[in-house]
């Protein structure tokens, strides 16, 4: 087994060790990398831990379940992709570099695009009224992507009907926090 | 139902190409049903913004510490050159097992677990001790992991129970023991384990200070065509250096 199918094992079991350990070993490389791309080294900076956040968790959602090239290919091509992405929107760099160059699957969400931020907040707020079991299950749904089977091991229920009955239970508490 | 099954299946990443234009086409025609997604869109980005403030913030404690950020690590870098090249010169002669101890704190680390990933669908009851046994080693509890790993040789012919016994022993300081371990199987029938096994039998006996005895077994690694033969290389290069 390699080092890199080993990182993520550990990774996807949540190690923050070794979360710490990846960002710290490629940050200066990335800066350098990134700096070529833009000039703005706070952005970079923001950018480096906008994609070992993305890596991290497309391993633990589990779209990410073993690496073609490497660890560093997977994680530079996120962030290339970032910035590329940044420097379109800004007038400054013109026509720097095509999509065409990049080779990576990042999730192109057309569903996410239009998500309200003032909703989010809402809905963030009324979240953190919710009791801790409710939290629990809504992370495991959402943020981790498990499905019914995964949730029903993971939080140690009875069948997969409690579980979707919970789930429907702790939306609708939810939806009751958000419209008070 | 279809629609909430399709919304499921997004939501776990599981959706398919033809699922997702499906999904698409009920939300245009179902209002009550896009609102209900919407919502659960909304919770999603909440979720993640939430812990993503989390994560960035643990970086950025990260950054703040001695020596993660960059400027101040050259100057380290340079400080502790200077003061090793005048240490290693008024050290040089003193000890041998100095070195060999350095060596091996070098070059050990423990083989990682590449029998049982903890999956967390994992339910199988006839894999219980070896979830435990993993679960010990991976905390680094490695007395504990031992143990199981002990039982587990009990019940079957587990090979790799006989190896991850070894890297537990060694791992929690016990060489001689380790040794008896790997030497315990002559043949393996897994060659990276065979190959492993070698390797880590070279570091205990340059633990032990005996380093004719861990050239001989480096040897045997090095030609051997696995990931570690690189490393078995370098660390016959250090050894003949002294």
């Amino acid at each position: 087994m390699n080092k890199d199918n080993y990182h993520l094992e550990r990774l996807r079991e949540g190690d923050q060790k070794t979360l710490e350990k990846i960002y710290l070993d490629f940050k200066t490389e990335f800066l350098l990398f990134g700096g070529k791309i833009n000039d703005d080294r706070e952005m970079v900076l923001d950018v480096y831990q906008d994609s070992i956040i993305a890596l991290y968790e497309n391993v633990q959602n589990g779209k990410l379940t073993s690496f073609s090239s490497s660890l560093k290919t997977y994680l530079f091509s996120i962030g290339k992709f970032k910035l590329y992405k940044i420097n379109k929107d800004d007038r400054r760099f013109t026509n720097e570099a095509t999509d065409t160059d990049i080779d990576y699957t990042e999730d192109l969400d057309v569903f996410a695009e239009n998500i309200n931020a003032d909703r989010v907040a809402l809905v963030e707020e009324a979240f953190g009224k919710l009791g801790k079991k409710c939290r629990e299950l809504l992370t495991l749904f959402y943020y981790r992507g498990f499905d019914i089977e995964e949730i029903k091991n993971e939080m140690g229920l009875e069948n997969k009907n409690t579980a979707k009955s919970q789930k429907s239970r702790c939306l609708s508490h939810l939806k009751k926090l958000i419209n008070t | 139902m279809r629609g909430e099954y399709l919304i499921e299946a997004y939501f776990a990443n599981q959706i398919s190409r033809d699922e997702w234009q499906e999904l698409e086409d009920l939300l245009r025609k179902d209002e009550k049903l896009w609102s209900e997604f919407n919502l659960q869109l909304e919770l999603r980005e909440a979720i993640r913004q939430k812990h993503h403030r989390e994560l960035k913030d643990r970086f950025q404690r990260l950054d703040l510490k001695p020596g993660n950020d960059n400027t101040f690590r050259w100057f380290l870098a340079a400080a502790s050159i200077i003061i090793l090249l005048g240490l290693t010169w008024y050290f040089g002669m003193i000890s041998n097992q100095a070195d060999s101890d350095s060596l091996y704190s070098a070059h050990f680390e423990i083989y990682p677990n590449v029998v049982a990933p903890l999956e967390r669908s994992e339910t199988s009851e006839s894999n219980q001790l070896t979830r435990e046994a993993f679960g010990f080693y991976a905390n680094g509890d490695f007395e504990e992991a031992y143990g199981s790993f002990q039982k587990l040789q009990e019940n079957e012919e587990n090979e790799y129970a006989v190896f991850y016994a070894g890297v537990s022993l060694m791992a929690d300081g016990k060489y001689d023991k380790a040794i008896a371990e790997f030497e315990s199987k002559d043949v393996w029938q897994n060659n990276d384990f065979n190959v492993a096994a070698n390797w880590y039998l070279a570091l205990a006996h340059l633990k032990k200070d005996d380093k004719k005895a861990a050239l001989q077994y480096l040897e045997k690694v090095k030609n051997a065509d696995h990931s570690y033969s690189h490393e078995a290389g370098k660390l016959i290069k250090e050894l003949s250096a002294d």
